[in-house]
């Protein structure tokens, strides 16, 4: 482990840590929750420090938040008072065009690694689902295997997905999937 | 916007199968929820340092947890190894034994000989002054020039800065010295096995990067196209011409120069011959400079001794008791000769006793330990 890791993890961590823990204060409102949210984030970045190349930090970061905090949303672990607050939300953009732009972007950048993560075939049955909307009987048809091959492949392979990045913050991918036919 | 509604896009959105638009509406939402840009609300979020610090505190832990974890999912591996040995132990005793295997390993007179605990290194300077690594304080700068050498911790020197008077060091690691790490002011690491030595120069203000190696290191080279790395090797003269790369140097007199690359490339030149190497394979330098390739060969043994482990796959009972020399620091002498090859895999942190009862178990071999004298025999 290089020391200079260490440096310019500290660095890191002193630079966004307030504008991450505030970001996400404003929607959750809970202090320990957005402790534990930057603290996964950071650390999640320490263990995939070699993997990723992230060229902007600060955007990157305040995605990262912005997915955790989507995974709060989704798991129903936020204050009541959220959706009453949202109901009467103006959801014009804020700012620019470009600037939404660029947060799409980012959004899709986050999405796109866990997904390349993925095993080759897993990732072709999930593209194929995203993409075009495919039934598991057309994923079998198309990459010719059996229905059963695709769901047995889809289970095994979110189970593998889910031991390797239970931790981490793109747990919140593919672990939230839901196949309807599998389950029928 | 409803319940259902924002509960239905989270769901997309953390899936990764939400489109454009509604990566674009969540990212409105979230945008509509935030405050003025920057500005921390003490009442609200309570005192800003603190509360990093808390958070710190908290990463602190976990990153030290899981590193843990790692060191004790190494540990469990090394049981499955002692599992599979047991095995093979209880197998032996299913056999008509010669003799009892007790006796395999004779201890005279004297105590155990333990693993080494600590690293321990001399440096050199360029004046001809020596500094002990005790000594370099964890932590504790020292300077020479414009360059600072500090001890990062157990087994660790760490060399910064930059200077355009280049000063020659020497780290010697003595027999019965775990391994020690050494960071050069140009990035590059270097592992230093026990009974080696490396000479390297403070700065690489020059054109060219060259360091001198007795024994056998594992380098990290930090690649710089415009400033090419040389190793050298006093014994054979050999010469590797690194191009960004890691791998292991071993040149033991009795050995022959073996480089092994782990990854990157490197062209190793012995007198006018010239050998580029692939990762994963070997060349070894012979007495008269002959280079000999070796596509396959068993990285976990080539790297057993940088990774706390002793790996022998095939070895002859001469290059084992050799690393087991350097390792523990003794002496070795040969009342029989022992033709067969061995295949171990053991922790260096065990006893010598252990090592030498494992070969033993085979009934090729017999030891006797005097004091820190090793006698084999049949």
């Amino acid at each position: 482990m290089g020391d200079g890791d260490h440096a310019a993890f500290e660095a890191l961590y002193r630079r966004h840590s307030p504008m991450m823990y505030q970001a996400a204060f404003a929607l959750l409102k809970d202090r320990q929750a957005c402790s534990d949210l930057v603290q996964d984030i950071f650390i999640w970045l320490w263990e995939k420090r070699e993997e990723l190349s992230i060229h902007s930090v600060k955007p990157y970061l305040k995605t990262a938040v912005k997915f955790k905090v989507a995974n709060q949303i989704r798991s129903g672990k936020i204050r009541e008072s959220f959706f009453d607050e949202l109901s009467r939300r103006n959801l014009e953009s804020q700012g620019t065009v470009a600037d939404e732009q660029l947060a799409v972007k980012q959004l899709k950048l986050l999405i796109q690694q866990a997904i390349d993560t993925l095993p080759p075939q897993s990732r072709k049955i999930f593209l194929l689902r995203r993409e075009h909307n495919y039934t598991n009987k057309e994923i079998a048809a198309e990459l010719g295997i059996t229905v059963k091959a695709v769901e047995k492949q889809m289970t095994l392979s979110l189970k593998m997905i889910r031991k390797a990045m239970e931790p981490h913050l793109l747990e919140i991918l593919l672990l939230t999937m839901t196949f309807p036919e599998m389950h029928g | 916007m409803t319940k259902e509604e924002i509960l239905q896009l989270a769901r997309k959105v953390t899936s990764g199968i939400a489109t454009e638009e509604e990566l674009a509406l969540y990212n409105r939402i979230f945008d509509s929820f935030q405050t003025a840009p920057e500005h921390w609300d003490e009442e609200l979020l309570g005192n800003q340092q603190q509360v990093i610090e808390e958070i710190h505190e908290g990463i602190v832990a976990r990153m030290k947890a899981a590193s843990i974890r790692r060191r004790f999912r190494l540990k469990m591996w090394t049981a499955a190894a002692a599992v599979i040995f047991l095995a093979l132990v209880a197998g032996w005793y299913l056999w008509p034994v010669k003799q009892p295997v007790s006796n395999a390993v004779e201890t005279v007179a004297g105590k155990e000989i333990p693993a080494p605990v600590s690293n321990s290194a001399v440096i050199t300077l360029a004046d001809g002054s020596k500094i002990y690594l005790d000594s370099i304080a964890q932590g504790k700068a020292l300077k020479q020039g414009n360059i600072t050498i500090t001890g990062e911790g157990e087994g660790d020197i760490q060399y910064m800065g930059q200077d355009q008077q280049v000063s020659i060091n020497t780290i010697s690691v003595p027999r019965g010295s775990k391994p020690v790490s050494l960071g050069l002011a140009d990035g590059t690491r270097v592992w230093v096995d026990a009974g080696s030595s490396l000479q390297f120069p403070t700065a690489f203000p020059g054109k060219e990067r060259e360091v001198t190696v007795t024994g056998q290191v594992y380098l990290d080279v930090k690649g710089d196209p415009e400033k090419p790395f040389f190793v050298r090797n006093t014994i054979e003269g050999t010469r590797v011409e690194v191009l960004g790369t890691a791998f292991n140097l071993k040149a033991f007199s009795i050995a022959g120069t073996q480089v092994t690359l782990v990854s990157g490339a490197v062209n190793v030149r012995s007198g006018n011959e010239l050998k580029p190497l692939q990762p994963g394979q070997q060349v070894e330098v012979n007495g008269s400079g002959h280079i000999t390739l070796r596509p396959d060969i068993n990285m976990e043994q080539v790297l057993g001794w940088k990774n706390g482990m002793f790996v022998f796959d095939g070895a002859d009972i001469q290059t084992i008791m050799n690393e087991l020399d350097r390792h523990y620091d003794i002496d070795v002498k040969y009342e029989a000769a022992i033709n067969e090859k061995f295949v171990l895999r053991i922790s260096r942190n065990v006893p010598l006793s252990e090592v030498l009862q494992g070969l033993a178990m085979t009934q090729l071999v017999h030891f006797k330990i005097e004091g820190r004298t090793i006698i084999v025999s049949r």
